[in-house]
């Protein structure tokens, strides 16, 4: 039975992955409202010059003036809350984040996220917190606080897998990111299954982060070991290799766990390909052109269907 | 407003608003009593069965608070499986903001509400979360008391209600501070008015709304519909104060309720024609604190007679 309310749950759902979608002005004082709960900072500059920290935000100038009649001290009466997030996400990218602090040698530096600019805007636009992260870990390498090929390998694993299990749960509710790639294509097209993503990583990724999880482990038997000097450290790390890289599947599955397998560098590079939808009379040129060599491209596409590797779907232009 | 936003304020015309078959509907619901709530478990809680077995006929419904993340847990379902009355408070969903109402969270929050045998739904109207639901993304902020967001409130109450086939029971949030011009009460009063909802009266909540506007602990309440008012909650709070030395009503739900907060039961208990359910929020204080309590919610709120 249709029922109009519903549809229009689902519409606007569509829509809320949208960044520059309109909000209306309460919620986007929430989101303002948050990012103060969580950077003192921004408080700083809300109360001192709000129309410079709240430019560009369709706001109601009631409710600022509302807003900064509030004790500032209220805003960051909850003193735990950074650190509470800080460990949820230290728990998702628990190798990476590790790395990080051993090359940083300071807290201080995976606290500062929640001052940073990915962080705010991540929060305005409704966006995912841990991918927020994972996009300030990457500025890290670009501005050249962070270098550490260890670190960007365990980045680029984690991120992955972080990426993989919201592609899969936003596709269970309706927000199927992989058929927004298409850009245009049409008709009846080949993509690879919600979340599922192929990556390459240097040789030794794996035995990197098994070093780091046995680390960890052993760290965690004595969690004062931070005031000691002689606190243990997991150096040496083991070795990567550049020039043997292994290709990886991540199949996500539900709960937010992501199955790694070891695959073929030919089956991922055609996985990585169709992370995007297109035409299936278009697979054999692209995929020689993303030089994907395999003598029988067609049946290959076929077992990978029939795995739940990758789908068919039509899509409309 | 541009573009979406227009057509979504267009389809809220169709809002159902309250009527008298909804009124039949409250009528109809189960008297339940007094409860306990719980919360699927971050720290040690009261059991309710081991609660009922050491002191009998104070507890005769479990308010589990919980969301689709972690679902049910066994103590809720020990005590449902007896047979015994279960209401759903749900603690993931942004009413203010239509795209959180995805059908998938509704029908699981259906079905855990249903598993346990909830004749309704209910939970603190807020944000609870930013961004989309996620580990790490979850707080508690209160709506923005304006019209404008009263009415999308009031919005995504009938979606669910409509999806779920169940009653959706709004409550007034806790907060350090509010902002909007209406009073939490008007607020609320708003929302059930456009979308045809009963409503969840939190007497700590509001006790700490009127400390924060500076106002008696039962203004606004002669204006408010208390016949629509279907489930209370009480809890403890009390005095604390910031390391920089900011002060105010904690909302930590200590087993000693606040004097004010007596004093809004007081008044209430007697004016709230539908109301089905008393619910003190002590599941983290020793069984005997609470006691009490318990004995005086049950003498101003009596059992259902079958129990």
């Amino acid at each position: 039975m249709y029922d109009p309310s519903w549809e229009e749950a689902l519409f606007v759902d569509r829509i809320s992955l949208d960044p520059d979608a309109v909000v209306t002005p309460f919620v986007a004082m929430q989101r303002v409202v948050i990012r103060m709960l969580f950077d003192p900072g921004f408080v700083e500059s809300v109360y001192n010059d709000s129309a410079t920290a709240l430019a560009g935000i369709d706001l109601d100038d009631e409710l600022i003036t509302q807003l900064l009649a509030n004790d500032r001290r209220l805003w960051s009466s909850d003193r735990m809350r950074r650190w509470r997030a800080l460990k949820i996400l230290m728990d998702e990218f628990k190798v990476a984040s590790t790395l990080v602090l051993r090359e940083t040698r300071e807290l201080d530096y995976l606290d500062r996220f929640f001052s940073s600019d990915v962080f705010h805007v991540s929060v305005q636009q409704r966006g995912y917190m841990a991918l927020a992260f994972v996009r300030y870990l990457e500025d890290g390498f670009d501005g050249g606080r962070l270098s550490s090929p260890h670190t960007r390998a365990a980045l680029t694993l984690e991120a992955a897998m972080a990426r993989s299990r919201r592609e899969l749960r936003d596709a269970e509710r309706g927000h199927d990111r992989m058929l927004r790639r298409g850009g245009g294509t049409g008709g009846d097209c080949v993509v690879a299954l919600p979340g599922v993503r192929a990556l390459v990583l240097p040789g030794g990724t794996l035995e990197l982060i098994q070093h780091i999880e046995k680390y960890l482990f052993q760290a965690s038997q004595v969690p004062a070991l931070a005031l000691c000097e002689d606190a243990p450290r997991p150096d040496p790390l083991p070795d990567l290799d550049e020039s043997a890289p292994v290709a990886f599947l991540l199949e996500p599955e539900n709960r937010g766990k992501v199955e790694l397998s070891q695959v073929a560098p030919t089956f991922a590079r055609l996985v990585g390909l169709l992370d995007s939808p297109i035409a299936e009379t278009e697979i054999s040129r692209r995929a020689t052109e993303a030089g994907v060599e395999t003598e029988d491209l067609d049946d290959l596409v076929r077992q990978l269907i029939d795995g739940g590797v990758l789908r068919r779907v039509r899509l409309e232009r | 407003m541009p573009g979406l936003y227009v057509e979504r304020d267009s389809r809220q015309n169709r809002a159902m608003a309250w009527s008298s078959d909804y009124e039949k509907k409250l009528d109809a619901l189960p008297y339940l009593g007094v409860g306990i709530s719980g919360e699927y478990g971050v720290r040690p809680s009261i059991d309710p069965s081991e609660f009922d077995e050491q002191y009998p006929g104070l507890v005769h419904v479990v308010e589990f608070g919980s969301d689709t993340d972690r679902g049910l847990d066994a103590s809720i379902l020990r005590w449902a499986d007896a047979g015994r009355p279960v209401t759903y408070h749900f603690l993931d969903v942004n009413f203010e903001e239509l795209e959180d109402m995805d059908v998938r969270w509704m029908d699981e929050t259906a079905a855990f509400a249903r598993r346990v045998g909830s004749p309704w739904l209910c939970g603190d109207s807020g944000m609870w979360h930013f961004g989309p639901r996620d580990r790490g993304h979850g707080l508690l902020l209160p709506p923005i008391l304006t019209r404008e967001s009263a009415k999308t409130t009031a919005r995504s109450i009938e979606i669910l209600q409509d999806r779920t086939g169940l009653p959706v029971f709004p409550e007034n949030p806790p907060s350090l501070y509010f902002l909007g011009d209406l009073h939490i009460l008007d607020y609320f009063a708003e929302v059930s008015e456009i979308a045809g909802c009963g409503l969840l009266l939190d007497v700590a909540h509001l006790t700490i709304f009127q400390r924060a506007r500076g106002l008696k602990p039962c203004d606004g309440l002669d204006a408010f519909p208390l016949d629509r008012v279907v489930e209370m909650h009480v809890a403890g709070g009390g005095e604390a104060e910031t390391p920089d030395g900011y002060r105010y009503i904690d909302d930590d739900h200590r087993s000693e309720v606040h004097p004010d907060s007596w004093e809004i039961v007081d008044h209430v208990i007697p004016r709230a024609k539908r109301l089905k359910a008393l619910m003190y929020e002590c599941e983290h204080n020793g069984p005997g604190e609470c006691v009490e309590t318990f004995r005086r919610l049950n003498d101003l709120f009596p059992p259902p007679s079958e129990s």
